[in-house]
């Protein structure tokens, strides 16, 4: 039998000790819950409240998940990974609007005898007249701050009393200032009244806490107990999201029209509308009514009114804008040979003020007019040998012959601009020499 | 009498065949090309033209052929086909690729056959159709 080694002993006193150092360090060095306030802020709504909703999301002092399902702080605005916008984005964020019907108050109770006294035994802190004017529901604009507006909560009786004349809905739903007001009930996503921070006047105040509601019962004060005083409990004033824009009745604003006309809802009466005052409008006016017109034909996929309002708009309002004169060519090139002058014409339009494009806008509509001139005169080419071959008169031979060289002449353009640009030479090259008949006409 | 006879009915024969050679010298041999689409239907609307010729020759609309045997050209020479001739023509028409062929002459039977290939035009292949502007003065935010 062994005896043991007197240095166990040691050892084990050795490892004991370390424990406990350790176990009290991890007690000094553990973290307390103020630690984390950065990351769950008390109150983390733009607005100041502890909880509201953005969207869809509830902002509480939990932490808010961004599109990744990452956890953030409830106030932080932008996302530390993405950068992209959380609930707490916006930072003038109004309340959320009070949906449900106001509550109404009870009547106030009968004055008690030998209650608490008057008016006068309300404590003005705050330099405010004390008049009942100040403090009931004023919005705002009551002669003090919040402290100057407090009142008790145990003397409603006195303080208000239910005069013939004062509606008591009205009366309780904006003035009266209990601890059991459902005032706080505005905001529907109501938190624990502990935590309410009462904002003098409505909503837009900032929420600077004065002072903290205590939810005692009105009725249960003891006027023996030092009384509770409370901010200025009037109803905050709910500031309620402006509707949607209603749509414009009339047909004068036509930036306001802009946005329907780009969705095709103008609807026939608002078109009606500007159909009657585009006549004795200026010509600056007649254009832009006319292009609202337009994008909005576009927009419901009404090809012939877009047709009409194109052709008209180019016709007798303005014909400057390449864009539009490009546009109605694409669109009549759609069509056959009979559609095929008013290419020429409109593409021709649209080269003419070629220079209000610059770029690679310009390299690619040039030469995509080049080719829809060239093409038309193509299918009028074709057509009239046609026609040709099956009765061959002067006329009709002299129509070949005219546009069979417009063909020639404007392939040929449309090759020289290709070459210049760079661009695709085949389909030039290829109608060039089918005009022309010869290959040296189009060469070099 | 009968020596008489004789020496004319030789005269007779003699310039009968010295013309009959200047005929085929003056007329050339008869080309005939026929044109064709990619189905063997004939484009009555094709042309042919020799690259030295200011006019172009209709086919027959029926049948899709021209056939002659010799060029006007434009200084006012002729081009009579000859056998062993080499002759260029550009076989074009409308809404079709134009081809040019290169035609050995022989002394019979010279018809020839072109087809032409369809003109792809892809009418609004690579054009982008541009937005139409309100035609505001200045900006909605500006």
């Amino acid at each position: 039998m062994t005896s043991p080694s007197p240095q166990v002993p040691m050892f084990k006193t050795g490892v004991v000790g370390l424990l406990g150092l350790l176990g009290l360090s991890s007690v000094a060095v553990a973290a307390s819950w103020s630690d984390f306030s950065e990351a769950f802020p008390a109150l983390p709504c733009s607005d100041g409240w502890a909880a509201c909703i953005v969207g869809d999301t509830v902002v509480s002092p939990g932490m808010v998940l961004d599109a990744g399902e990452r956890p953030h702080p409830g106030d932080m605005r932008v996302g530390f990974f993405d950068l992209d916008p959380l609930a707490g984005f916006s930072p003038f964020v109004s309340l959320s609007p009070y949906s449900e019907e106001a509550v109404a108050a009870a009547p106030p109770p009968k004055p008690r005898t030998g209650g608490g006294g008057g008016s006068s035994s309300r404590p003005d802190r705050g330099g405010g007249t004390g008049s009942a004017s100040d403090d009931g529901g004023s919005t705002g604009v009551g002669s003090g701050d919040a402290v100057a507006d407090a009142g008790t909560v145990d003397q409603p009786a006195e303080e208000f009393p239910n005069t013939a004349g004062i509606d008591p809905i009205e009366e309780g739903a904006g003035v009266e200032p209990s601890a059991t007001d459902d005032s706080t009930s505005l905001n529907p996503n109501r938190v624990d009244p502990a935590n309410i921070v009462l904002a003098e006047g409505g909503g837009t105040a900032q929420p600077e806490p004065t002072e903290e509601v205590t939810p005692a019962p009105a009725t249960a004060t003891d006027p023996g107990e030092p009384e509770v005083v409370v901010a200025d409990a009037s109803v905050p004033e709910v500031e309620v999201a402006p509707p949607p824009p209603a749509a414009p009745k009339g047909c004068d604003d036509l930036v306001a029209l802009e946005a329907p006309a780009m969705m095709g809802q103008l609807g026939p009466d608002r078109r009606k509308c500007l159909e009657s005052a585009i006549g004795p409008s200026s010509q600056t006016t007649k254009n832009k009514i006319s292009r609202v017109l337009i994008v909005n034909a576009e927009a419901s996929g009404d090809r012939k009114e877009w047709e009409r309002l194109m052709k008209r708009h180019l016709e007798k309002i303005d014909r400057s804008d390449p864009d539009l004169c490009f546009k109605y060519a694409i669109h009549l090139s759609r069509g056959g040979a009979g559609r095929a002058s008013g290419v020429i014409r409109w593409a021709d339009y649209a080269l003419e003020n070629k220079q209000q494009w610059s770029g690679n806008t310009y390299k690619k509509r040039v030469y995509a007019l080049y080719k829809l001139r060239a093409q038309a005169s193509n299918k009028l080419w074709q057509a009239a040998e046609k026609k040709y071959v099956e009765d061959r008169n002067d006329e009709n031979e002299a129509k070949v012959g005219r546009y069979r060289g417009t063909t020639k002449d404007y392939s040929r353009e449309w090759l020289d601009y290709a070459r210049a640009s760079g661009q695709d030479q085949k389909s030039p090259l290829a109608l060039c020499v089918s005009a022309s008949g010869s290959t040296e006409f189009c060469s070099g | 009498m009968r020596r008489w006879i004789a020496a004319i009915a030789l005269g007779v024969t003699l310039v009968g065949d010295a013309d009959a050679k200047k005929s085929k010298d003056t007329e050339g041999v008869n080309v005939k090309i026929t044109v064709l689409d990619e189905k063997q239907k004939a484009i009555p609307t094709a042309v042919i033209r020799h690259p030295d010729e200011a006019d172009r020759h209709r086919v027959n609309s029926m049948t899709g052929s021209w056939e002659d045997t010799k060029l006007y050209m434009p200084d006012g020479t002729e081009m009579i086909f000859t056998p062993g001739m080499s002759v260029r023509f550009e076989v074009s028409a409308p809404g079709y690729l134009t081809k040019i062929i290169q035609y050995d002459i022989r002394k019979r039977k010279n018809n020839v056959e072109v087809n032409l290939v369809e003109l792809e035009m892809d009418d609004e292949t690579g054009i982008e159709d541009p937005m139409i502007t309100f035609g505001r003065d200045k900006p909605r935010d500006g």
